[in-house]
């Protein structure tokens, strides 16, 4: 025996495995602490695993359809990762030029300050120039067509995500 | 690997798998949880040509890793979760030295495991775990004291340590 174990005890451990502990081994078990403790061990052990090992798992081909279908969904994910980064490019680029549309429309409306007087505001839409009023119109459907645009992309990719998580689960 | 290939491979693994992953967490569900993860991720890995020993060699890491991930996490390894180990099929059998197990820290039952159930050399316990080489034989042998320690004590008492 040493500080941190005895020279038998791979000997001792491989014949515990196998079932063969002949008289040599038994009797320096007898002797040896730390053997004496590795045979301990060693027995809890294995009967720790024949219990758990009787124990209903899984099937097999349930594993395998999982990850059949985990692999489809990756070369999915990889095969439209153009598609999404472009949707994403086309939600920015539409944000963008909505805000622009929104500013650059407003830019002929000198009367805004004056947007909390409802009276004089409605009277500048309804009797100024017309072009003005259709740009307005106009802008402001852009800015609701945008706005659903965007929350049925969003909503799609998330509903898209759930099924496939619940897929997997 | 082909479905065939894999359900006989399933079928020789899967039993000491699960045994290693439940003794190792204490927990049914997350042993049953890690077992089907570490199946999905072996079969999505792209792996070179290996023998059976290999794969189930590679199986046992991506076990192992997982179980790493989730104690790191803490929370799945509360000493508050040990009941779940003894109510398993057997719970007549050794209920107070099974709670006495659980007391361990997860890397010792982990070396433990793997040593004496897995047969595994200091080398492999080492590749599975990423420890050392050198620091696995001190590591077991603190480990297997500490066990024969707690099993060669009154169960009654161990078991009334874990619940305080």
């Amino acid at each position: 025996m040493n500080d941190f174990g005895c020279d038998r005890e791979e000997s001792v451990s491989e014949a515990l495995r196998s079932g063969d502990l002949n008289p040599d081994l038994l009797s320096h078990v007898s002797e040896c602490a730390t053997c004496a403790d590795l045979v301990l061990v060693s027995q809890f052990l294995q009967d720790e695993a024949r219990a758990a090992s009787e124990s209903a798992l899984p099937d097999a081909s349930i594993i395998w359809r999982k990850a059949q279908l985990r692999t489809r969904r990756e070369a999915l994910a990889s095969a439209t990762l153009p598609i999404r980064v472009a949707r994403g490019v086309a939600a920015v680029a539409t944000f963008v030029a909505t805000l622009w549309l929104v500013v650059s429309i407003m830019k002929p409306f000198s009367w805004l300050p004056d947007a909390g007087n409802y009276r004089l505001a409605a009277e500048h839409i309804l009797t100024g120039q017309p072009t003005a009023r259709w740009v307005l119109i106009g802008g402001l459907c852009t800015l609701m067509c945008a706005c659903a645009g965007a929350f049925y992309l969003l909503r799609e990719d998330a509903a898209e995500a759930r099924a496939h998580r619940e897929l997997l689960s | 690997m082909n479905e065939d290939a894999f359900r006989l491979f399933y079928e020789r693994t899967a039993r000491p798998l699960f045994a290693y992953l439940l003794r190792v967490s204490g927990q049914r569900h997350l042993a049953d949880d890690l077992l089907q993860e570490s199946y999905l991720k072996l079969l999505s890995a792209k792996l070179p040509i290996m023998d059976e020993a290999q794969t189930k060699n590679y199986l046992f890491r991506i076990a192992t890793n997982l179980l790493r991930d989730r104690w790191r996490r803490a929370e799945d390894f509360a000493v508050s979760t040990i009941e779940s180990s003894v109510t398993d099929q057997h719970p007549e059998i050794q209920t107070d030295v099974r709670i006495a197990f659980q007391r361990l820290k997860p890397r010792e039952r982990q070396l433990l495991w793997l040593a004496y159930v897995e047969g595994a050399n200091h080398k492999e316990i080492a590749s599975l775990t990423g420890l050392r080489t050198g620091s696995i034989k001190l590591l077991l042998f603190r480990a297997r004291r500490k066990l024969a320690a707690i099993l060669r004590r009154n169960p009654v008492e161990a078991r009334e340590k874990v619940n305080i």
